[in-house]
């Protein structure tokens, strides 16, 4: 669990960060990453693992939310005033 | 209008900040909650994952389904063109029942129950849903009918479809502000002994009640209406009255 967590929250990020277009699949990537982290967690020999993924998806999550969704009128919008 | 921020050199959507910002509120609190209810912040999380990849499927399912036609979605992926995908936003009543689907699933997952977790986030989902309504006033979204009083908000031709001189109502403010009033009234409500679900039925008939209302202020075109009732405002006549039923329900069952 922890450690599909920890590359789901490295993938996710990677995603977020590089590849707006897509940067829903990265917040995708993100949350399974933290459902797996958490439930990581509850082992205690790799609470640390689970931890360093549970940072990282929550960091995809918040960074592909951040680039990716913006409002449907306000393209459609811009796309008209462009 | 400023649909654009700019961090550390680059841009991003301010509706998108906004919502990133709500999401870390949201769950800042509700870890914050959890703690002085004894519930594990992991606990936390993954019911707010599982709520929060629901809310965001169903929000944008329901967009499309409102949006775009049967025919067009096919052709579009007949043609392997996902860019339906890509662009467009969400329907907030689908992300909030996806939401509440999700976040049942991620508390059986987490093996705590529901009722526990409902003290932990429902009074935090109305901040939440404020802070993304100030986004949509960035973003120049969900726009109200024209009017150019006090507060008028003015949004270019091409996204208001009128003359830039023409003014909108503040719908999105307004919402924005009722939607703290509703934090503020489940804030005090989750301090005093309830029912079960008491929280939950009271956010969800609040907000359905000035959604039904202020949905008579919107001016943006993009929702469908049927017999002179947008989406929403039927989906809030059937929570109203989901909400009636959960509130009337204990007088007849104490009558026999």
């Amino acid at each position: 669990m922890a450690v599909v967590s920890l590359v789901l929250g490295i993938i996710g990020l990677l995603i977020s960060v590089f590849l707006n277009a897509v940067g829903w699949v990265g917040s995708l990537l993100g949350i399974l990453g933290i459902i797996f982290g958490a439930l990581g967690r509850k082992n205690a020999e790799k609470k640390g693992l689970a931890t360093a993924g549970l940072t990282l998806s929550i960091i995809a999550v918040v960074l592909g939310i951040l680039f990716y969704i913006a409002c449907a009128a306000c393209l459609g919008g811009l796309g008209l005033l462009s | 209008m400023h649909p654009y921020l700019h961090f550390f050199g680059r841009t991003v959507g301010a509706y998108g900040a906004c919502m990133a910002l709500a999401f870390l509120v949201v769950g800042g609190l509700a870890i914050r909650k959890g703690r002085a209810l004894h519930i594990l912040p992991e606990d936390i999380l993954l019911t707010a994952s599982c709520a929060v990849g629901c809310g965001l499927a169903c929000g944008k399912l329901l967009y499309m389904a409102v949006t775009y036609s049967a025919s067009e979605l096919l052709s579009w992926i007949r043609a392997g063109d996902l860019d339906f995908l890509n662009n467009g936003g969400l329907v907030f009543y689908g992300g909030l029942f996806g939401g509440i689907a999700g976040a049942i699933f991620g508390a059986k997952l987490a093996g705590r129950q529901t009722g526990e977790l409902e003290r932990a986030f429902i009074p935090y989902i109305p901040l939440g849903h404020a802070i993304g309504r100030i986004g949509c006033v960035m973003a120049g979204c969900c726009y109200g009918i024209p009017y150019n009083g006090i507060g008028a908000l003015y949004y270019p031709s091409a996204v208001s479809g009128v003359s830039p001189v023409q003014g909108r109502f503040p719908v999105q403010l307004l919402e924005a502000i009722l939607d703290v009033g509703i934090f503020v009234c489940l804030w005090r409500m989750e301090k005093t002994r309830r029912r079960r679900f008491a929280l939950l039925f009271a956010y969800l008939g609040m907000y359905g009640a000035i959604r039904f209302a202020t949905e008579f202020l919107r001016g943006d075109s993009l929702r469908g209406i049927y017999a002179g009732l947008s989406t929403s405002q039927w989906v809030s006549l059937c929570v109203m009255i989901a909400c009636a039923v959960f509130v009337l329900a204990p007088c007849f069952r104490s009558k026999r």
